[in-house]
């Protein structure tokens, strides 16, 4: 820019700043005027912003209102907690056991006095025991809750003994496990007596009571081997029931359908036709559960020394045999039931409860089924994208593809859990089939909601701090639409009164106007005089603003300390809103000196000297 | 512009050749044409030579056009018609007043005022917001002059208002406004200076005095003044040139008056 052009921008500047001097009664008046409708929006804004982030922070800091909970017990499969883990706004999720198998006796120090107590999974990056400055109990470690801790008469680095029992085969069993406190969580933190413990603990307590081994901690046990379920029971009798037979047989046996059924049907279902003669069919089912082996049981107590054969049975599933699919059924016969019937007994004979991995992986094809030099075959099952193989073993020629019944429970029972055939223990064993429930919580406040939202979506019942940060959500936009309310009212009247204020400045003015053009100065020039004005009168607007809002609200908050904790305030706005109102401020009142500004461009030199 | 023309019929007649110093103003065929309540008023210029240095006298009755021509003269009211308007200034190239109003150069002509012209109003026309010290170096610093300070206490000295130089323009009384007008008038070192009727608002007595102080300062610096009066004998002493001005009332809408050179005292 010419140095004359930056001279006399100078020269106008001062003129502008001079004539608000001299006229400083009314320039104390404009000020105070516009002072006035800033410093309550000041102030409005810093109630606002002060009430809701102390809202906001009260919820923040406690990571309780970031959790969000379960209502139910549920069925999450690892896949879900490794999805789940991935998705923004999760902090931490960690499933957890049912709660029935998550209570443990915890002694006293020397002494024999329990109590029992509810055992939480834990693990890294647990805001709940984080946030409490507590360190995350690793390998032989708990942390306690606040009334536990006072429970035990425990406090940090002494030592517990936990005890996990279970009833086996009618026997009690117990372990017991000495424990380091690396911790205590304060009272707000949680208020029932829990012990947090790490995840592979918990799991494995859950485990021993299931009555299976835990061989990370040494713990004794039985495989967790999967037993057969039936999809119904045949009854086959050489006389046909009466109605207070069939009627008993819906008593007590947990079986609630008893169908009378013809050979065909009970081909279907079993691959053998009983003979016409004399031979009475029925089929019993259960509406929702599967049979099991007791339902069985009961049945042949209630038609004890009827001589009645009873062959449980599984639907017929298509097994993938050497590549090819098959449509197979389970039977298992032994050979005096057989003979009874008049059909081949298959060569495993009856059905055995606890039958070995060999016996059970046999099965009987028909001659063109498979090349007949392969003995040794792969069967596979397909649980929607899960497949399990196992060993098959040809044991012979049947026109129905046949495999024993213990075979074709086990696989019955992978609909309802995941099983996998395990090539050390030669047998199917059950995997875990999943959590029933977990711990969740989310990165911030913000995130409690959508997080929320999309677990509902999944049909999970879920419990959040939902509606306490929703509230909060709409105060904040409740008052802020408040505030713009105010404010337009507000600032147009202060613009306005400015804007009329500057006008009359120019009206008064015209002759000085007029000499400073006949001095030379340039009619762009003076076009600034009163929007220079504008600008000085608005910033000392702003500065006395300031003052009278930073002077109200050191007051307000002084007034509500007892409510509040350290370095909260109820009044407070952060320096970039303050700037904010400041520049707009600053803006308004440059538009509104505009046409002012235009009036002074049109006095005519000749016109103000005349004006004599 | 084009060859002027008036409303009825205009001889021009070409006044006989005077010799003069080098002139600093020339202006040829001017008219200026305004109207008001349906009313026209003709302002006829046919030469106006004013040269450099002299102190030049407008002298006419009130309504004769004198305020007119001092506007003309101060660049800030547009010529309707004229053949040459020219200032020579100090640089030595003439300044083409008719192109720059034809090219409407407003930042050329408010240049010219701010660098060579100076300004005394009849009130003083000074910004009450400013001090007397300040009022007095406003050209001065508009234009951009270094160490005018020391310029504006010794004329304040000298048209003794020294003892106001920091009081506001309100607290002063009508003679020392005049001044300190004045004052402003000269302080930069402007090449014409145009006085419109400086001692209107105040007695005879200091009228006088302040006229002859105005001179002599003009003189000693070798300034042209413009003054405007409707007082003949104020100035009667002291102009080296005077214009009057003949009215006629051309019609019932027209007046008509003609500019022209009254004595010339010059050499």
């Amino acid at each position: 820019m010419p140095a004359a052009r930056t001279r006399d921008i100078r020269i106008v500047i001062e003129l502008a700043v001079a004539d608000l001097h001299h006229e400083w009664v009314l320039t104390l008046c404009m000020t105070l005027t516009v002072a006035a409708v800033l410093a309550p929006l000041l102030l409005l804004l810093g109630l606002k912003h002060g009430t809701i982030e102390t809202l906001r922070a009260r919820l923040v800091e406690d990571p309780v209102y970031r959790e969000i909970k379960p209502n139910q017990t549920m069925n999450l499969p690892p896949q879900w907690f490794d999805e789940w883990r991935q998705r923004p706004g999760v902090a931490f999720l960690l499933p957890t056991i049912l709660r029935g198998a998550s209570v443990i006796r915890g002694y006293r120090k020397n002494s024999r006095e329990f109590l029992l107590l509810d055992l939480v999974p834990t693990g890294p990056g647990d805001p709940l025991i984080g946030e409490n400055q507590s360190p995350i109990p690793g390998d032989g470690q708990i942390v306690l809750s606040s009334p536990a801790a006072e429970a035990f008469g425990a406090k940090q680095g002494d030592a517990l003994t936990l005890e996990v029992d279970r009833t086996r085969r009618g026997t009690r069993e117990s372990q017991q496990m000495e424990m380091a406190v690396v911790g205590i969580l304060p009272g707000k933190a949680d208020e029932l007596p829990r012990i947090y413990a790490s995840l592979d603990l918990v799991v494995a307590i859950e485990t021993y009571r299931e009555g299976m081994a835990v061989p990370k901690f040494g713990w004794p046990g039985g495989a967790p081997t999967v037993a057969s379920s039936f999809d119904g029971l045949l009854v086959l009798s050489e006389a046909p029931l009466d109605n207070l037979e069939l009627g008993s047989l819906r008593i007590g046996t947990g079986f609630n359908i008893v169908e009378t059924l013809d050979s065909g049907a009970v081909r279907e279902r079993i691959g053998i036709t009983p003979p016409d003669d004399g031979w009475s069919a029925y089929d019993l089912r259960t509406v929702t559960t599967a049979a099991t082996q007791a339902n069985v049981k009961q049945v042949q107590r209630q038609l004890r020394g009827r001589g009645a054969i009873f062959v449980p049975y599984a639907r017929a599933r298509t097994i993938t045999v050497a590549g090819m699919p098959l449509t197979v059924v389970g039977l298992s016969l032994d050979p005096a039931d057989a003979g009874r019937l008049g059909v081949t007994p298959p060569p495993w004979g009856g059905f055995h409860e606890q039958a070995d991995g060999a016996r059970v992986t046999q099965i009987l094809l028909p001659d063109n089924a498979v090349p007949p030099a392969a003995e040794r075959l792969t069967g596979s099952v397909h649980y929607g994208n899960h497949a399990v193989e196992f060993p098959l073993a040809r044991a012979g020629s049947a026109s129905v593809p046949t495999v024993p019944l213990e075979l074709l429970g086990m696989l019955r029972t992978g609909d309802d859990r995941t099983i996998a055939w395990d090539a050390t223990e030669q047998m199917f064993l059950l995997s875990r089939k999943g959590f029933f429930g977990f711990r969740l919580y989310t990165q911030t406040i913000d995130d409690v909601v959508p997080i929320y939202r999309a677990l509902v979506a999944e049909r999970l019942d879920v419990t959040a701090s939902v509606q306490e940060i929703e509230r909060i959500q709409i105060l904040d936009q409740g008052l802020t639409r408040l505030f713009w309310l105010v404010a337009i009212v507000g600032i147009s009247g202060a613009f306005a009164a400015l804007a009329a204020s500057l006008y009359g400045a120019v009206e008064r003015k015209k002759q000085a106007l007029g000499v400073m053009r006949l001095m030379g100065l340039p009619r762009v020039h003076v076009f600034g005089f009163p929007i220079y004005q504008g600008i000085a009168l608005s910033a000392g607007s702003v500065a006395l603003a300031a003052l009278a809002f930073m002077t109200l609200s050191a007051v307000i908050n002084r007034v509500f300390t007892s409510e509040l904790q350290l370095g909260q305030r109820i009044s407070d706005l952060p320096l970039e809103q303050f700037v904010v109102a400041g520049v707009a401020t600053v803006t308004g009142a440059m538009l509104s000196s505009l046409y002012a500004a235009w009036t002074a461009t049109q006095i005519e030199p000749a016109e103000a000297i005349r004006a004599e | 512009m084009a060859k002027p023309k008036t409303t009825a019929s205009v001889e021009w007649i070409e006044p006989a050749p005077i010799e003069t110093a080098d002139d600093i103003v020339v202006i040829k065929e001017l008219i200026k044409r305004r109207e008001q309540g349906g009313v026209a008023f003709e302002l006829v210029v046919p030469d106006l030579r004013l040269p450099r240095g002299a102190f030049v006298a407008i002298v006419g009755e009130s309504g004769c056009g004198k305020s007119t021509l001092l506007d003309l003269l101060a660049l800030v009211m547009e010529p309707s018609a004229c053949t040459a308007f020219e200032f020579h200034l100090g640089s030595g190239a003439a300044i083409n007043v008719k192109a720059l109003w034809a090219a409407d150069d407003e930042g050329s002509l408010a240049a010219i005022r701010r660098n060579h012209l100076g300004y005394v109003l009849q009130t003083g026309g000074l910004l009450p917001f400013l001090t007397v010290e300040q009022n007095i170096g406003l050209p001065a610093r508009l234009k951009g002059c270094i160490g005018y300070q020391a310029d504006v206490r010794a004329l304040a000295k000298h048209m003794d208002v020294e003892t106001v130089l920091q009081k506001k323009p309100q607290f002063l009384s009508g003679g020392q406004r005049q001044r300190v007008a004045i004052l402003r008038a000269l302080v930069h070192g402007p090449d014409i200076i145009l006085a419109d009727e400086p001692t209107a608002a105040v007695d005879k007595a200091r009228a006088a005095s302040i006229v002859a102080h105005f001179c002599d300062l003009a003189k000693a610096r070798n300034t042209t003044s413009i003054m405007v009066t409707h007082d003949h004998n104020l100035i009667a002493k002291l102009a080296d040139v005077t214009y009057g001005f003949t009215v006629t009332r051309v019609a019932d809408d027209l007046s008509r008056s003609v500019c022209s050179e009254q004595l010339r005292g010059w050499s």
